[in-house]
């Protein structure tokens, strides 16, 4: 058959969604159903730190009537992620052990970083738009329950991306306890996260022209009744947009409105409406941090971000924008903050690359940890920033520490970890670096000998190799550098981390200069 | 502010017919159809069958809600000003009207005719020849008597409980020992056995019959050996039937239901019907037994409980005396050998029962049973005929390893037993069954069928404005559509997943859902056409439906009505909005046809400056429709379809046999006929359906012909 038919479930914090789609090369990403059971795990998880089995019992009831549907349409695959709720939640791993007892179904954890950038995958969808809208400066508003997400866009690249740890319903639980307290409810709210944005206005923001913000999450249902029918054109994927003025309209009425009243003049309950005021805040604050003209409601959920990754995972569908980049492009950002995007590190990456490509068939990794390794050189010496002594370990802390989108916490730890070791640092499996599994550290093992090798043949940070052809013959791979620079030092100095390269690989390494004509 | 005020003035009472008392006024136009002369005999008895099964059913819930009402203080007027102890005081006065005009129909007409017609129906034992009369005791030693249950009544045996609707005989008892007391007796007329039994005649050709209480009342004496039966008589009791069940107290809601069915039973009396020309005494003490009010003693001149008429219609022999009956026709442009998907792949089909045939409906359902490539089928169903056939595909498909989800709503009136007993056979052959929604009663009728095709799953939508009913289906008109549109696919889709109790989408495509947006979209669509009419266009609102009610409906009707839209109403029931009020309602014209078929489709039609929108769809407009329950109103989008759709309309407002007028006090007169052709609506369908089939079969027939052999064209004048 020319399709599959996928399920994508999103155990939010808020709800549990599924939706199922048809994803065929002919008509690409096609959505059949969606199914939507509020169930608030967010609140449990943030006030508790952890999630009852009650609960738990009932989202593996849920998930069960999932199954029935995934029946429906005979979907066989599927890909089930739970994000912050369950990933905050302190009995998580032995949760997520009960629900694929009691249901079969695997639910996978997915870091934050993951999740948004999943969003912004599924924006892609609806590619046109995307495309247009973020070519002029875009920040992407992403209001989840537990956080928020900001994400920069502009020239069509992704600048870079914050997470607040701020989201709706955590905004409302946190502060309805002080609502008799205060007349000035807003100005609460407003205080909470006010300076958070401020700070992601001041690094990204300023000296930089921003057009559109586009909100993402489910929580902007209540906003969206204020579109009126006629600003909806039909076959225009991004049909929903309101402008800056019309936006401070309908928030003034919001916030002078009584919640019964908003309750009936929106049809909504009025748990619904409690999170109203909240989000509307938020996308003020960041209307007056960006300037931006428009806000544009695009409707899109996590789920659209899974199947997108499941099409391009199945090559069912050629990615319109290229998220690879995105992600190299707000690492060199990150670098950008910490003085190290340099020369240096710009010739170390091409070297690294250009042996990482040229023995592809004997270290078997795939683009993911060319990807991998591309981040960690881009910031490789971001630990400078910190103290000129120590840079691995302080490098090795900033990236742990620094949100990268799009990568897993896993990933995360894999490109720190390029950073902290080198080849005669790197220890003996199960000597110094508990935690890693064996095929990690094999995964290691092989990034952070070409690491080394990279660096050491820009060593003297002259960029003297600037331009190698690769020969690998025999086992033996022959780096011919094209310069008139003497490289007695490099070739000195690459013996060291040239036999660690050979215990890793079984490859030999020579360097040697391109012979003038 | 003139607007506003315009507003106030539009619910005033005076605009606003009373609901129960239109119904009464629809009950008459029943009942003119079983004076009509110009109908055969059998089909007169069979209307005046239907006012009496109908009054019956309006005493059980109607009157019974307005007594509940009243027992309970609650004296807030209704949108024509009146408060449940006034409407309890006129229909009273009303019904009475009623019955005695039944009656004179039965005595006056019926039976002289019945007796030209050689047929001798027996009301009174006494009026039995002697072998007659031997026969009939004969009959009650063997038949009868075996199972009565005499109960009498005295000082340590308390008044019985009588059940709802049965047939009783009361009899005044005097003791063999003490020629002073008077005891009271009472046994009920057995249901199990036929209420008309056929009975030797005393002329050849002649066939007589007596009614089962007859029997039993000549043969009294002998259930009351010890006494001396004075005088007997035939009496009925009506009971509150309006089932209220409180669904936040009720754990499980089949339970409840399969007991309030029992309780049912024994209700407050609100209605007696007995037999006039009978000892007073008899009549006292069952007034005083049944603690009821003398505005609901009905004193019957003939035989009680009409419905027997019937029964009568199904005697063998009386064709002759009967309407030819109609046979639906198959689906124009719909073949029997292809699958239907196929069919329906290539456009959507419209259906309109029972001129044509419900087969279409009961194979959509029998073929994804067993179609391999179908992997799911949902359907709600609200009133199912007893053996359908419709449930026994889906406990197949279950079987078959397709995934199966009914929704079986236990709430519909009068049918929970019925609807239990298939509930739980489709749970136990693998279906999952959803009983109902609390609070709401799911009236909606749709079918949805998921399929994986070649390119794709597809989705084929059944949507209808009647029952899953292959038996009503007989008898109510209906429409239906049966379509594979993505859009409408989508929307059914979500209208089961909201059924099953996830959140509902965030919008919707084509489908217009009740109990949350559909009286929205009715108002969109109403005002949409006076805003029109305000710009000086042409605006038109055509509107057909069992009962118009609902009074912010009525209002923007009336304000539509002020701008200049041309609404025509066909409302075959209830309608609380009065036509042709100056300055109010001059544009509306309302018109009920009571016809052979039960008009039951629901069709709305909007001009919409000349984009023309037709709607279908199962809600009335009634408040209990657009906030009670789940409908759905469904668009015909297929310009063709749309077409068929608005000449149903117009055959409707052209009819000028079986439509009634309603004036604007309230009442209804035949349309007058003077320059207007003879059309009666329903039969214009019958033989519209019966040409369009033969027209297909000789297309089939002429196909068939010109696969073996070369057919020469020739003038086609010369033919004609």
């Amino acid at each position: 058959m020319a399709y599959s038919t996928f399920a994508a479930i999103d155990v939010g914090s808020n709800e549990l969604t599924m939706k199922i789609y048809q994803v065929s090369k002919k008509d690409g990403i096609h959505e059949l159903d969606c199914i939507r059971h509020t169930i608030e795990l967010g609140s449990e998880s943030y006030r508790y730190g952890k999630i009852s089995h009650q609960t738990i019992h009932e989202v593996c009831q849920i998930l069960n009537d999932f199954q029935k549907k995934m029946k429906e349409y005979k979907a066989t695959e599927y890909t089930a992620y739970a994000t912050s709720a369950i990933r905050e939640a302190s009995n998580n791993i032995l949760l997520l052990d009960q629900i694929k007892l009691e249901t079969g179904i695997k639910v996978k954890i997915v870091s934050n970083s993951e999740q948004r950038f999943l969003s912004c995958r599924a924006l892609s969808l609806k590619e046109d738009s995307f495309a247009r809208l973020i070519e002029k400066g875009a920040v992407i508003v992403d209001i989840g329950s537990g956080s928020i997400q900001l994400t920069l866009f502009d020239h069509s690249y992704l600048i870079a991306t914050q997470n607040i740890r701020l989201g709706s319903i955590r905004i409302r639980d946190l502060l309805s306890s002080m609502e008799d307290q205060t007349e000035d409810f807003q100005g609460v709210i407003k205080e909470y996260i006010y300076n958070d944005i401020e700070t992601f206005r001041h690094f990204y923001l300023e000296n930089r022209k921003i057009d559109n913000i586009i909100c993402i999450g489910e929580r902007l249902h209540g906003l969206s009744y204020y579109l009126k029918p006629s600003e909806v054109k039909e076959n225009d994927s991004f049909p929903e947009s309101i402008s800056q003025s019309r936006f401070e309209k309908i928030f003034q009425h919001i916030s002078n409105a009584k919640q019964s009243e908003l309750c009936e003049e929106l049809g909504l309950s009025k748990e619904q409406v409690s999170l109203l005021l909240p989000t509307a805040l938020i996308y003020r604050l960041v209307f007056k941090a960006s300037n931006a003209k428009n806000m544009w409601f695009s409707g899109v959920t996590l789920c659209d971000g899974i199947v997108e990754e499941f099409a391009e995972r199945k090559e069912k569908l050629l990615p319109k924008h290229r998220f690879t980049e995105d992600i190299v492009s707000a690492s060199r950002n990150i670098a950008l903050r910490y003085c190290c995007n340099t020369n240096h590190s710009k010739n170390v990456e091409y070297l690294a690359l250009e042996l990482f490509d040229s023995i592809r068939k004997y270290h078997g990794l795939g683009n993911r940890e060319r990807l991998l390794l591309q981040i960690a050189v881009i910031l490789h010496n971001c630990g400078e920033f910190v103290n000129m002594n120590a840079v691995a370990d302080n490098s090795y802390h900033i990236v742990l520490s620094t949100e990268i989108i799009g990568l897993s916490h896993a990933e995360r730890e894999i490109v720190a970890n390029i950073t902290r070791y080198d080849y005669a640092s790197f220890p003996k499996y199960n000597h110094d670096i508990h935690g890693l599994s064996q095929e990690t550290y094999i995964k290691l093992s092989k990034l952070i000998a070409i690491m080394s090798v990279a660096n050491i043949l820009d060593k003297s940070h002259r960029q003297k190799i600037s331009d190698v052809s690769m020969i690998l013959k025999d086992r033996l791979l022959t780096i011919r550098a094209n310069t008139l620079e003497d490289i007695t030092l490099e070739k000195g100095l690459l013996c060291k981390p040239a036999a660690f390269f050979e215990n890793v690989f079984g490859i030999q390494l020579v360097l040697t200069k391109r012979r003038e004509k | 502010m003139g607007k506003k005020q315009n507003k106030l003035a539009l619910d005033n009472p005076q605009y606003y017919t009373n609901r129960e008392l239109s119904w009464l006024e629809f009950n008459y136009r029943v009942l003119k159809e079983a004076k009509d002369k110009t109908l055969p005999l059998f089909e007169r008895m069979k209307f005046l069958s239907i006012t009496a099964s109908n009054l019956d059913e309006f005493f059980m819930i109607r009157v019974a809600s307005l007594k509940d009402m009243v027992n309970a203080d609650y004296d807030k007027p209704d949108i024509s000003g009146m408060t449940p102890k006034q409407q309890l005081s006129a229909i009273s006065k009303q019904t009475h009207e009623l019955v005695t005009a039944q009656y004179n129909t039965l005595n006056r007409s019926f039976l002289p005719l019945l007796k030209q017609n050689k047929i001798h129906l027996i009301l009174k034992h006494e009026d039995l020849s002697k072998e007659q009369a031997h026969f009939v005791d004969h009959y009650f030693k063997k038949n009868v008597y075996p199972v009565l249950t005499p109960m009498a009544v005295d000082s340590s045996r308390p008044f019985p409980l009588i059940r709802n609707k049965t047939l009783n005989i009361a009899a005044l008892l005097l003791d063999h020992s003490d020629a002073s007391v008077f005891d009271f007796a009472t046994v009920q007329v057995p249901d199990v056995l036929p209420r008309i039994i056929e009975i030797p005649s005393e002329e050849k050709e002649v066939r007589s019959y007596i009614l089962l209480e007859q029997i039993i009342e000549r043969n009294i004496q002998k259930l009351f050996l010890n006494h001396k039966v004075i005088d007997a008589t035939p009496y009925r009791i009506m009971r509150n039937a309006d089932l209220s069940i409180d669904e936040d107290e009720a754990a499980d809601l089949l339970v409840e239901i399969e007991k309030q069915i029992k309780r049912r039973q024994w209700g407050e009396a609100i209605r007696l019907e007995i037999e006039t020309d009978k000892d007073e005494r008899l009549q006292r003490m069952l007034k005083v037994a049944l603690d009821i009010n003398d505005d609901y003693i009905f004193s019957i001149r003939g035989p009680l409980d009409l419905t027997f008429l019937m029964k009568m219609y199904s005697l063998d022999g009386y064709d002759h005396l009967k309407a030819p009956s109609y046979h639906s026709q198959p689906v124009k442009g719909l073949s029997q050998e292809e699958d239907l998907f196929s069919q329906i792949k290539r456009g959507d089909i419209l259906l309109h029962h029972p001129y044509q045939t419900f087969d279409p409906v009961v194979d959509f359902v029998r073929q994804a049973a067993t179609d391999p490539n179908v992997l799911a089928i949902k359907q709600t169903l609200y009133r199912v005929s007893s053996n359908s056939p419709i449930i026994a595909s889906l406990a197949l498909a279950a079987e078959n390893g397709k995934q199966v989800s009914v929704l079986v709503e236990l709430k519909a009136r009068f049918d929970e037993e019925n609807n239990i007993i298939w509930a739980k056979k489709l749970e136990k052959a693998g279906c999952h069954v959803i009983y109902g929604l609390k609070g709401l009663k799911t009236h909606s009728k749709i079918t949805l069928v998921v399929r994986q095709e070649e390119d794709g799953i597809r989705r084929y939508v059944h949507l209808g404005t009647g029952n899953y009913n292959d038996s009503t289906a007989k008898l109510y008109t209906d429409t239906g559509l049966l379509t594979c549109s993505t859009k409408i696919g989508e929307d059914a889709t979500a209208v089961f997943n909201m059924l099953s109790g996830y959140s509902e989408p965030e919008s919707w495509n084509k489908l217009s859902v009740a109990p949350f947006w559909l009286r929205d979209k009715f108002l969109y669509l109403i005002n949409r056409e006076a805003d029109h009419a305000r710009k000086g266009k042409e605006a038109r609102i055509i509107a057909k439906m069992n009962s118009l009610c609902d009074q912010k409906i009525i209002m923007a009707l009336y304000e539509a009505s002020q701008a200049g839209v041309k609404i025509d109403l066909i409302v075959r029931g209830i309608c609380c909005l009065k036509p042709g009020i100056e300055g109010v309602s001059d544009n509306i014209t309302v018109r009920s046809i009571v016809g052979n078929f039960l008009e039951h489709a629901r069709i709305f039609y909007f001009l919409n400056d000349k984009f023309e929108e037709v709607y279908m769809g199962s809600a009335d407009w009634m408040p209990r429709n657009l906030d009670k329950r789940v409908e759905i109103l469904f668009p015909i989008e297929d310009e063709q379809l749309k077409k068929e759709a608005i000449q149903i309309l117009e055959i409707q407002l052209a009819d000028t046999v079986k439509a009634h007028i309603l004036k604007q006090d309230g009442s209804y007169e035949k349309v007058d006929r003077r320059g207007k052709p003879i059309l009666c609506a329903q039969d214009y369908f019958c033989q519209k359906a019966i040409k369009d089939a033969k027209a297909a079969k000789a297309v089939k027939k002429d196909f068939k012909q010109n696969q073996r052999t070369f057919q020469p064209m020739t003038n086609p004048e010369e033919n004609e």
